[in-house]
Formats: C-alpha cells, sequence, structure tokens
C-alpha cells in the first residue's frame, strides 16, 4: 500500500502490512532460516549414513514419494479413512458424552457416585484396553471404531461432569425461584455453565481419540496413516515413515489450531466465569 | 448403640464428614462392577473367554510367576518371573527416562525460553514436535533401533522431554522481566538469574509438563511396547491377546490403571499442590 | 463499565467464527475431491464400454488402464469390485463387476481409462 502525500515525500514508500510486521517481529524470518537449516542439516547427514533409504532417506526423497502417492491415488485414501474413523468417533463420543455427563452431573449424589470410576476409565487409556477388545471382536474394523469411541468419551463425560459440577447452585436456586421448568434450567444455566468444559473435553477427548486412531491402525491392521506408516518400515520404506509422521503431525495441528483451541478459548471468553 | 455412635462420630472427625461422603458413594460404581463380574462368572451370561473369572485373573499372576525363583529371583529379573519382569521393566523405563528427560527438558527449555528471540523462534517446533505423537515416532524407532527395549526407551524419552520443553519454555518466557532485571540491579550474575528466578518462576508450568508428560508417556510407552517391544506390560497384554489368554490381558490392563492411579495420586498430584501453594495458580498452557 | 457486565464485546458472529470456517474449508474439499471424481467419470469410459453398457447388461467384464503398474493397494480395491483376472503392464482384467461397481472404479482419479474387454481372437 502506497502512501502518496503530494508534494513532502520524494517518491512514495510501501508502509509493510501489519500481518508482515508481526511475522518478522514474531520470529518469523528466525523460524523460517531454521527451517532452511534443519533441512540442510538433514540432507547432509542423509548423504553421510550408510544405508539412507532405510535409515534417513534425504527430504528430497520424501518430497518425491508423497508426490508419488499422491499420483496414485494412496494417500488421499489413506488421510481419508483415518480423519473418517476420527470423525465418527468423534461424533459420536460427543453425542453419548456430553448427554451422559450432564445427566450425570445434576445430581450431586449421583455425580459424587460416578466422579472416580468416570477418572479411572479415563485413566485406561484405549490403547490398554484394546487387546481386551481384540479378543472380544477380533481384528476388525469394528474393534478399532471402538477403541476410538471409548478413547474419545470418558474425558469428554468425565469433563462435562466436572463442569456441571461447579456450576454455583445458586444460579440454579435463581432460576427455580422464578419458576423454570428443569429443560429451562438445563438449557439456559446448565450448558452454558458447563461450556468451558465441554469444549475442553472436546478437545482432550479428540485429541486422545486421534493417537488412538494411529495406534489402532497400527496393531489391527485398517489401512489408514498409522497403517501405512506401520507396513512402510516393516518393507523398508523410511521416506513413507517419515512422510506419513509428518502428515499426522499438520493434521494434529490443523485441527487442534483452526477447530478445536478456538470453541474452546471462545467458550472461555463467553462463558468463562468458571476458572480454569 | 452409644458405642457406635461415638465411633462414628470420631471416624468423621478424623477424616472429614465430605471426605467419607464421597469415598463411600464413589465406591459404589466399582463394587457394582465387581459384582456384575463375579455375578458373569456365575452365571455365565458371556461365555469366560470374554469375560474371565476373578479367581483365573488372580491364578494368571501365580502361572506367570511359576517358575520365579524368589525374591532374588524378582529383582534380578530371573526369566521364570514373567509377571513381575513385565512390570518392572515398564516401570524402570519410566523411571529411567523421568531422570534422563525431565532435567534435559528443563534445561534446554530454559536456555530456550531466556532470549524472547529463540523462544518465539523455536516455540512452533515444539508444538510440531508434540503434535507428532508418540505413536507415530515407533515406526521411525525401529528402523533406527529394533524392536526392543531401546525403542520404547526412545518413545518415551521422546514424549517426556518435548512436552517438558515445551512448557518450560512456556513458562520461563512467562516471567515478569522486572524480576530478571532486579535480580541484576542487586548484583546477580546470570547463574543467579536462572536458578532464582527463571525457575521457580517457570515451576508451575514445569510441573504441569511434567504431570502431562508423564500421562502421555505411559500412554506412549503402553503403545510403544505393543507396537515394537520385547518385554513390558504393553507387550505382555498384547501377546497374550493374540493367544487368547484373557485372564492374563485383564490382569494387565488392571495393573497398568492401578499403577498410574498410584502414581498419580500419590505423586503427580500432591507435586502440583506443593507448587500451587509455594507459588501461586498452577498455569496451564494454552 | 456497570458491576459484573462483560466489556462490550462486537458480537461475533457464529459465521466468521474460524472453527466454523474451518469445516466448511473441510468439506468444501471432500466436496470437490469427491464431485472432482463424478465430473471425470463419464469421460473415462471407452465407446466400446458405453455400447455394451447401452445393452443393461447385469455385469460388465472390463479392462481398466492407470498410468502406472497397479500396485497392492489398488489390487485389492480391483479385486473387492470385480474378480481381476490379470495383468499387463498397466492395464488390468475385470470380471463379473456389477455396472454400479464399474461406476465407482470409473470415479477414482488414479483410473484413466475403462475399456470393454477386446473380442477374442479366434
Amino acid at each position: 500500500m502506497a502512501t502518496t502525500s503530494p508534494s513532502l515525500s520524494p517518491r512514495p514508500r510501501p508502509v509493510p502490512s501489519a500481518r508482515w510486521r508481526r511475522f518478522t517481529k514474531g520470529g518469523g524470518a528466525e523460524l523460517l532460516i531454521l527451517l532452511v537449516g534443519i533441512i540442510v542439516l538433514w540432507s547432509t547427514i542423509s548423504s553421510l549414513i550408510p544405508n539412507p533409504s532405510r535409515y534417513l532417506p534425504a527430504p528430497l526423497t520424501v518430497i518425491f514419494s508423497s508426490s508419488d502417492m499422491l499420483w496414485k491415488g494412496l494417500l488421499p485414501n489413506y488421510v481419508g479413512q483415518t480423519i473418517w474413523r476420527l470423525v465418527l468417533g468423534s461424533i459420536l463420543g460427543l453425542l453419548v458424552g456430553i448427554p451422559f455427563g450432564i445427566l450425570l452431573g445434576l445430581n450431586r449424589t449421583v455425580s459424587d457416585m460416578f466422579y472416580p470410576i468416570l477418572n479411572f476409565f479415563q485413566s485406561i487409556s484405549g490403547i490398554a484396553i484394546l487387546p481386551i477388545i481384540v479378543v472380544w471382536w477380533g481384528n476388525s474394523e469394528q474393534t478399532v471404531f471402538t477403541v476410538i469411541l471409548y478413547t474419545a468419551l470418558f474425558p469428554i463425560a468425565f469433563n462435562v461432569l466436572a463442569g456441571v459440577r461447579g456450576i454455583p447452585i445458586i444460579y440454579i436456586n435463581v432460576m427455580r425461584s422464578l419458576g423454570a421448568s428443569n429443560m429451562r434450567i438445563i438449557r439456559d444455566v446448565i450448558i452454558p455453565g458447563a461450556m468451558p468444559n465441554i469444549a475442553t473435553g472436546a478437545r482432550l477427548g479428540i485429541g486422545f481419540a486421534w493417537r488412538a486412531v494411529i495406534a489402532g491402525e497400527m496393531l489391527v491392521g485398517k489401512r489408514g496413516l498409522g497403517w501405512m506408516i506401520f507396513t512402510a518400515q516393516d518393507t523398508d520404506h523410511t521416506d513413507q515413515v517419515i512422510l506419513g509422521m509428518v502428515m499426522i503431525g499438520t493434521i494434529w495441528i490443523l485441527i487442534d489450531r483452526f477447530a478445536l483451541r478456538p470453541i474452546e478459548a471462545d467458550t472461555i471468553q463467553r462463558w468463562g466465569l468458571v476458572q480454569r | 448403640m452409644n458405642a457406635i455412635q461415638t465411633l462414628s462420630v470420631a471416624i468423621q472427625k478424623r477424616f472429614g464428614r465430605q471426605r467419607i461422603r464421597k469415598i463411600a458413594l464413589g465406591s459404589i460404581p466399582f463394587l457394582v462392577l465387581l459384582t456384575l463380574w463375579r455375578m458373569n462368572t456365575v452365571n455365565e451370561w458371556l461365555p469366560p473367554v470374554y469375560i474371565p473369572p476373578m479367581a483365573s485373573v488372580a491364578e494368571a499372576i501365580v502361572i506367570l510367576q511359576d517358575e520365579c525363583t524368589g525374591l532374588a529371583g524378582i529383582f534380578s529379573m530371573h526369566q521364570g518371573c514373567q509377571f513381575t519382569n513385565h512390570v518392572l521393566s515398564s516401570m524402570g523405563r519410566v523411571g529411567l527416562a523421568l531422570i534422563i528427560g525431565v532435567p534435559t527438558g528443563i534445561a534446554f527449555g530454559v536456555l530456550a525460553g531466556m532470549n524472547r528471540r529463540i523462544s518465539n523462534t523455536l516455540e512452533p517446533i515444539g508444538v510440531f514436535a508434540n503434535a507428532i505423537s508418540g505413536i507415530a515416532w515407533v515406526p521411525l524407532a525401529i528402523v533406527w533401533f529394533g524392536i526392543g527395549a531401546m525403542t520404547t526407551l526412545f518413545i518415551l524419552l521422546n514424549t517426556i522431554f518435548w512436552l517438558v520443553f515445551f512448557n518450560t519454555l512456556l513458562g520461563v518466557r512467562g516471567v515478569p522481566r522486572a524480576l530478571e532485571n532486579s535480580v541484576l540491579t542487586l548484583g546477580g550474575n546470570r547463574w543467579n538469574i536462572i536458578t532464582q528466578v527463571y525457575i521457580p518462576g517457570a515451576l508451575p508450568s514445569i510441573v504441569t509438563g511434567v504431570r502431562m508428560s508423564m500421562g502421555f508417556g505411559w500412554r506412549a510407552l503402553i503403545a510403544a511396547e505393543m507396537i515394537g517391544g520385547s518385554s513390558g506390560l504393553g507387550f505382555m497384554i498384547f501377546v497374550s491377546a493374540s493367544e487368547y489368554k484373557i485372564e492374563e490381558v485383564f490382569l494387565g490392563v488392571l495393573v497398568i490403571a492401578v499403577i498410574w492411579m498410584i502414581t498419580d495420586r500419590s505423586f503427580l498430584v500432591p507435586l502440583e499442590k506443593w507448587t500451587i501453594q509455594r507459588w501461586g495458580l498452577v498455569w496451564r498452557p494454552s | 463499565m456497570a458491576q459484573g457486565q462483560t466489556p462490550p464485546q462486537k458480537k461475533q458472529n457464529w459465521i466468521s467464527h474460524p472453527t466454523f470456517r474451518f469445516l466448511v474449508a473441510a468439506s468444501l474439499i471432500f466436496g470437490l475431491y469427491w464431485g472432482w471424481g463424478f465430473v471425470t467419470a463419464p469421460a473415462k469410459i471407452s465407446p466400446r464400454l458405453w455400447a455394451v453398457l447401452e445393452k443393461n447388461p447385469s455385469e460388465v467384464n472390463i479392462t481398466v488402464t492407470t498410468k502406472f503398474p497397479p500396485e497392492e493397494f489398488h489390487i485389492s480395491i480391483y479385486q473387492q469390485l470385480g474378480s481381476m483376472r490379470g495383468v499387463i503392464d498397466s492395464t488390468a482384467a475385470l470380471y463379473s463387476m456389477s455396472v454400479s461397481d464399474m461406476k465407482t472404479l470409473s470415479r477414482y482419479y488414479w483410473v484413466d481409462k475403462l475399456d470393454a474387454i477386446p473380442p477374442k481372437k479366434k
């Protein structure tokens, strides 16, 4: 954007936009240099070690293999399958976990009763449950899906329960004294009051579920990103392994930064009377 | 009736009425589950291959420890003491990784956090490294170290290091400038700043980082042992599952849960509370 | 500000919320991917195969050509959709495919051409 004042400045100087200034000030330029440095270091190490295609393929090899897999249609298929499992498991986990948590949280006695056991099952990770489910249902799609559902469900239910419990009882009493029905109380007090915890629980649950998808695919052998890096390791395609790892990290960053964290920050901003 | 009343009042005074109420209520679902389990075995609702009888789960310990040569055998990891071997392997890895990973993570985190430019540059790296969950590192670790103890240890170290590093970095970065300037004006040198300002100031987030890394690390360890390990609890339950020995699987899962609960309750939560008491709110990373 | 009032913030429309935009972008990507398949599929079917399809058969036998020799991934898809009977270079022969399965196959973007089995030279 050039600012032109008629007579004073000899020639118009472009003003850097706010975004560019944020980028350079916030260490963006150094980050780029660091990334370039990492890639250069990586290439150097790959060219020095004895068997690069097995131990540390050069960055170019990784890029080639990724474009190869993209061209041949493997990559979108794998990514799609993994994301599909995550989405399905997360949605079901939310649909079951949130009402469950709210219902349990309404009554103080009931919530005190279920708090420890939800905490218990939240700490048995889905991966630890996986062998049990494999014995029950074999190496099937159903197994992977059950594990994902389990992994997502308990953090959500537990956090929602804690959130509902944390609502000051005076709000509920006020609504009652004004003659509100139960549904009204749930809609206007409980759900907004528990929203920060619902958002936190969803973020935790989906985060755990993402790890569970990858691990489940590796252990049960259903096609997807986790499967891809596991079999690539087996067949000496270390470039695919690295590609898979980068994709896993990138996808999680995208989901977390653009979908999950804004919701969490937003609910805290709007209803953040509950202290984190 | 009077003796019972005085006894119950005494217990309530000692432990706190609310606490007793919570413990009593909280144990009800567990008791219900245990009862259902027992009834399932007695009434055969589901065949024992799906839900093993409690007795055989306990028996599995004995079977696994069959050729064990007593306490000496346990501690020297004699190959007959399979159950304790697996437990000790897993816990040993955790201990080792903590000893190596936490100080390294704190050291690098402090170094990185001290300079604002460096910390802004390294923060995305930390974010990315944490986003590649420990599990995704397993195949690469298998390529580098083969299947075995080194792989599992590496995964655990990796998870712990990056989480502690990242949280320390954020914590050190959040220490107000005025504090370090005041140490400088009082004649302190760099080392004083680090020990007196940065580390205590970042301690809440360091502790949060340690707690998170233990949680994620324990899960990652179990998964890594399943996929690429040759010993340890994760390995044990996976192998038992493939042999359809569900009693051993149940045993392993219960042990995993119990170990985690004990560690969290008796070690990590008090650590966090101690930090709150000394240095204020526990800061939760965004 | 009165006691207990939150500072007036510009009322954020839920449409401009980052999560909503992310979900919209993701759905667009999926939709485009899927739509692309539908749009390009008919062009992949050779005239000979169209002629066979005109007669509304219950099953078809086709050859499917890709731009590269099919790998294990593609072969497993072939075997799921029809019974594969052999690969020459980049072309595979699939027998006893239902018409809908054939159309599914044509939508994959890595499939180049679908053709009817050339008549055997007696």
